[in-house]
């Protein structure tokens, strides 16, 4: 698995980047939203969009480089979001969209602007069939009225992909469509909801809200078997940045063991302590190599949906057995908030067991993926 | 042989269900998190007015001569609500009274405890000590004009902010004894400390503190050795508390699991939730005979202290398993702050690492197996 | 709550205690073994659960289990499995429904350990589903004439008879027409043939080819089978209720003993602190075990419904004991993989036989996955996956 040269500078050029802006740098909102601009103007949101769209045409690889790289710096910019706004529409418009959807919008991600996503409602979780947000075609426009849940980003972005039901006849697989749809449009209404950890999302209100007919993605009724087919990249929206992730924490675990004792001993002389931490360093080398290796066959243009599924599961296994082990490795200490002064690695352990157990649900529980795999990839029988 | 809960025992098993599915809705237990007591006093005069702070305190105390069994089954009820009180930490810090006290000591305490009208908390640990490591504990009585006083820091002692006095631990004369200080003593300050479950726990700085003699629990020539054995029994009530938050959670669980249609069907419908179900449930049985083994031997004056490691290890982690699993199966809704899940999911963490990890239990194990 | 076990029951035990030590102490040949059984048998213990009017002693569960636990626990040159087997089978079949001409024909000589009885349900398109199953019991005269094939009968070779579930009629649902015969292994047209299995032992697939079965052997009434069937899982789920203690117990007091005895030189403490995690949560598992059997047998005394606890005890026994031979085999390491009769197997040989039979658990009896989702849809109330 050795990247070429091409690929090595540009983890080199990352990684000096990030050391330019962020070295001895606070991090705050302004941090954030600086560094983010300063990413941006590099091309590097554009990664994977064709150069003649305004991107710099770089290879699936390359985007993991980015997302390990920066996740691994802790670096303030919501990777997740910009991943899942290429992976989501950008994938999608790439192989579906038309000529003047690709014109128009393709540069917009390549400069930096993000596109939310707008699927989930309170009866349609995992099953997207269930949706019934209406999009009633009329004329030039579509008036969309329904309700959305778990919408995280709609009071950040300018715009979202929408899923809707465009022909309630049609059974739900031949009746869905995307579109591009204006946050803060009117119509729209949004409360907000907070969940563990300080996690921000939304719930929506759509009343009769105007989505003009050149945003509709792709053919109308296509909804459903477009976000199939992409499901391997949504699943992978941020490909690379949880190993990388993981990376970081485990290294700041492990230095905390080396300089902590208890019961009259280092936590890494501890050989409970030491095994925790050696599995832990097999699975993120593992998740890693399977990051780069579904990247490689993007690339190859292979079969991607069984290493999709196989790798998301052992991810989301992989990240939450860490955060749950952290926890106890920490003890009592680990149970202390952020800003407080005994809290060993600030307290952000505590935060991640909690924020990150979103992980247990989202884009499809581990069971639930584990049914997809046994299914779809290894061939047993459907229920 | 009777493995069995009397009929006592179920009468107070479901008055102290019905009772606290009234009194302490998720709500509640909410409300309180943010709250500067977090508990409500009002409520605590009541759960004290019901016997159940005196339950397992011999009636010439004002107690209700309860057995350790009546007392897991009142705390099992409370871990199932997560009731937001001084319960556990005032119990604890009262049976070591009991067992250790003077008679003078225990007459002029006990009565107000059983009563509801005095908090007490024990204060054990320090920074960097680990629990149930005695040599941890580097507090020393000075003497000062004839006085004794205590200086430094403990942590992590529940709701000391509330207490109205406070057992500290520390050496004296080479040995571990137990000072009884009054919160409102000059040079002590207290601070609740924010942590992942808001549970409370305090930081108390001692600045010279004075300890009149008569405050020194016992005869003061140590009380480590029964302080340890009562720790002990506390964590076989931690048991008792995360199994009833267990059962509630997967309950909740399984409800979902029938009401939520997805892809055509209940999601509860399919084969792989109904066992992680089933291994929950599997679990919670084995954590109980686990609990219920050391739970009766304490309540018999057996040796108990290895079925007391077996119980807080093994349920530690089924808890904690159980509160992972469900937030699986519930999906989002689960992980909004609107719903109860979260309030058990922190919990379940936050007991798993207090009165010794799974890790540290099995080691003690170990020894006493293996050694 | 009340945990003691009463004065009787602890004399029992260490009447049963004394007697194994007494009596196994010298070298096992297979005389001492037959004199063991023959002594037991004299003793009334083999008849533990059989009512007295029957020739048995007539005690509880408790017994039974002490019995059990014991036994395994001394390594009793006893096929405790095959008491398991006939006794939760058969004899508990005929306690509940039986005809008194069959209580009175069978239970005396089960008590004096004469004979035993397997179960023959499974087939080969019949394993966790048996309204699959297609064995027929048709009524001729004063009998019945069965055809058809039945898979993991329990050692037909060696065992007298069969509990054998046939379908008596084809006109209704499967659960509303099968029947339980108690089949004479030697009864004409009833072939054996054995398979081999990864624990090593013989299985037998039991070929039916129009046998005769007297209709005095119909247990209880004809088309009532698949109910009593129901009923009777509990204590077919855990036939060796006890005996897996008294094994996992043995075993873990050994290991203990080896992994003081075995030091890797420069070392210490052994055994090492992953080994000793992993023999702490062993002893607590085997302890919640222990609890599960005898409070499932304290219910069954005081007629409380079994399902529930059945179901849990069985999941955890067989998981538990899956991570147990595994944490042996790991501790033992290379020296546990020798068969018995090297002077390098470590602790005889033992595991080098356990661990693969060890897997049987996971298939037996409905393996732990069908168990759970009874544990689901019937305990927990979840819907039913179909």
């Amino acid at each position: 698995m050795r990247l070429d040269d091409d690929q090595r500078r540009f983890r080199q050029e990352i990684a000096d980047f990030c050391d330019t802006e962020l070295a001895g740098r606070k991090r705050s909102p302004q941090l954030a939203a600086e560094f983010t601009g300063k990413v941006a103007e590099k091309g590097w949101l554009g990664l994977n969009i064709p150069v003649r769209y305004g991107g710099l045409g770089k290879s699936p690889v390359h985007r993991v480089i980015f997302n390990e790289e920066m996740a691994y710096r802790r670096a303030p910019i919501s990777l997740g979001m910009y991943g899942r706004s290429f992976m989501l529409f950008g994938q999608t418009c790439l192989r579906h969209g038309s000529e003047a959807m690709k014109r128009k919008w393709l540069p917009k991600l390549a400069a930096g602007e993000a596109i939310g996503q707008c699927y989930t409602e309170p009866e349609a979780g995992t099953d997207v069939t269930r949706i019934q947000t209406r999009a009633v075609r009329k004329g030039d426009h579509y008036a969309v009225t329904g309700q959305k849940m778990f919408i995280t980003t709609a009071h950040v972005l300018k715009h979202t992909l929408l899923m809707a039901v465009t022909d309630p006849g049609a059974p739900p697989e031949n009746g869905l469509s995307m579109m591009l749809m204006e946050n803060r449009s009117p119509g729209m209404s949004l409360t907000p909801l907070t969940a563990m950890g300080g996690y921000r999302t939304n719930q929506l209100f759509l009343d009769d809200v105007r989505v003009p007919v050149e945003n509709l993605v792709g053919e109308e009724n296509m909804g459903y078997h477009y976000y199939v087919e992409n499901k391997p990249f949504y699943l992978h929206k941020e490909q690379g940045a949880i190993p990388g992730e993981m990376q970081y924490f485990f290294e700041s675990l492990v230095s905390h063991c080396k300089s902590t004792t208890r019961a009259g001993r280092y936590l890494a002389s501890d050989p409970v302590v030491r095994q925790k931490l050696s599995d832990t360093q097999s699975r993120i080398r593992a998740s890693r190599h399977l990051a780069y290796k579904m990247a490689w066959m993007e690339e190859q243009g292979l079969e991607l949906e069984r290493i999709a599924l196989e790798t998301r599961i052992f991810d989301v296994e992989a990240w939450l057995a860490f955060n749950d082990l952290a926890m106890t490795v920490l003890g009592r200490p680990g149970q202390l908030s952020m800003g407080e002064e005994r809290a060993p690695l600030g307290g952000v352990l505590q935060w991640k067991y909690q924020y990150d157990a979103l992980q247990y649900s989202t884009r499809g529980s581990p069971s639930y993926t584990k049914t997809l795999l046994a299914t779809h990839a290894l061939g047993m029988p459907e229920h | 042989m009777d493995f069995g809960l009397g009929e006592e025992q179920q009468m107070l098993k479901k008055s102290a269900r019905d009772f606290l599915e009234r009194e302490c809705p998720p709500s509640f237990v909410r409300q309180m998190a943010d709250d500067d007591k977090g508990y409500l006093p009002q409520m605590w005069e009541r759960i004290a007015g019901l016997g159940w702070v005196g339950l397992a305190f011999p009636s010439q105390y004002g107690g209700g001569d309860g057995s350790f069994i009546d007392l897991m089954v009142l705390v099992s009820e409370m871990g199932r609500c997560l009731l937001p009180a001084p319960y556990l930490s005032t119990v604890t810090a009262g049976l070591h009274i009991l067992r250790s006290g003077t008679p003078q000591q225990k007459e002029q305490l006990l009565p107000d405890i059983c009563r509801g009208r005095l908090v007490v908390s024990l204060a054990i640990d320090e920074p960097g000590g680990t629990e149930f490591a005695p040599e941890d504990i580097r507090m020393e009585a000075g003497a000062q004009g004839g006085k004794l006083t205590l200086t430094g820091t403990k942590l992590w002692v529940p709701f000391a902010d509330s207490a109205d006095c406070l057992l500290i631990v520390a050496l004296k004369d080479g040995a571990l004894n137990t000072f009884i200080v009054d919160t409102g003593q000059p040079g002590t300050e207290v601070r609740p400390l924010t942590t992942m479950a808001a549970d409370h726990q305090c930081e108390v700085k001692l600045n010279g503190v004075q300890v009149p003699p008569q405050q020194v629990l016992g005869d003061g020539g140590g009380t480590w050795r029964d302080l340890e054995s009562i720790l002990m029994m506390t964590a076989v009530l931690v048991c008792a508390y995360m199994l009833g938050g267990a059962e509630r959670v997967l309950e909740m669980t399984v409800n979902y699991s029938r009401e939520r249609v997805q892809f055509g069907r209940p999601i509860g419908s399919m084969q792989a939730l109904q066992h992680h179900c089933a291994d929950m449930s599997v679990s919670i049985e084995a954590a109980w005979a686990l609990t219920h083994e050391a739970a009766w031997r304490i309540g018999e004056g057996l040796d108990f202290a290895a079925e007391a490691s077996m119980a807080k290890a093994f349920t530690a982690e089924c808890y904690t398993r159980c509160t992972q699993l469900a937030m699986m199966i519930q999906g989002g809704v689960a992980f909004m702050e609107d719903h109860e899940l979260p309030l058990y999911y922190r919990r379940a963490k936050a007991l798993e690492v207090m009165l010794g990890d799974p890790d540290a239990h099995r080691e003690m194990l170990a020894h006493r197996i293996l050694d | 709550m009340d945990l003691a076990f009463s004065q009787e029951q602890m004399d029992f035990r260490e009447e049963i205690a004394r007697f194994c030590n007494e009596k196994l102490s010298g070298a096992r040949t297979a005389e001492t073994a037959a004199e063991f059984r023959r002594e037991i048998a004299e003793k009334g213990w083999t008849g533990l659960s059989v009512p007295v009017e029957y020739g048995g002693l007539g005690k509880g569960a408790v017994h039974r289990v002490i019995f059990m636990e014991e036994m395994a626990y001394h390594q009793a040159p006893l096929a405790l499995y095959d008491y398991g087997v006939t006794w939760s089978l058969l004899g508990n079949m005929l306690v509940k429904h039986g005809t008194e001409e069959q209580r009175r024909k069978y239970l005396p000589m089960m008590a004096r350990a004469e004979f035993f009885c397997g179960q023959g349900y499974s087939e080969p398109e019949a394993g966790n589903d048996l309204t699959c199953i297609q064995t027929r019991a048709v009524r001729d005269g004063d009998g019945y004439v069965v055809n058809g094939q039945k898979m993991w009968v329990h050692e037909a070779r060696y065992y007298r008879y069969t509990l054998l579930m046939a379908r008596t009629r084809s006109d209704v649902p499967p659960e509303n027409g099968m029947s339980l015969f108690v089949l004479d292994n030697g009864t004409a047209g009833v072939s054996i043939v054995p398979q081999l299995a990864m624990n090593g032992q013989l299985t037998p697939q039991v070929f039916l080819d129009n046998v005769r079965i007297p209709a005095e052997n119909l247990v209880g009434q004809e088309n009532q089978g698949w109910r009593y069937y129901l009923e009777n899982k509990p204590f077919y789920w855990n036939k060796e209720q006890g005996a897996e203690t008294g094994t996992m117990r043995r075993l873990f007091d050994q290991v203990v003993r080896y992994s003081k005895t075995h030091q890797t030189p420069g070392r210490t403490p052994y055994p090492g602190e992953l080994t000793r995690q992993k023999m702490a949560r062993a002893a607590a598992e085997i302890r919640a075990l222990r609890h599960l059997m005898y409070r499932m047998a304290w219910m069954e005394d005081v007629g409380q419904d079994l399902l529930d606890i059945s179901a849990k005890a069985r999941v955890f026994h067989v998981e538990a004991w899956i991570r147990f031979t595994d944490m042996i085999t790991q501790i033992l390491g290379r020296y546990g993989q020798i068969e018995p009769g090297d002077e390098y197997a470590a602790l005889g040989g033992t595991m080098s036989r356990l661990y693969p039979a060890a897997a049987l658990q996971l298939l037996q009896r409905a393996g732990p996955s069908y168990i759970k989702s009874i544990i689901a849809r019937d305990v927990l109330g979840m819907p039913p996956a179909w």
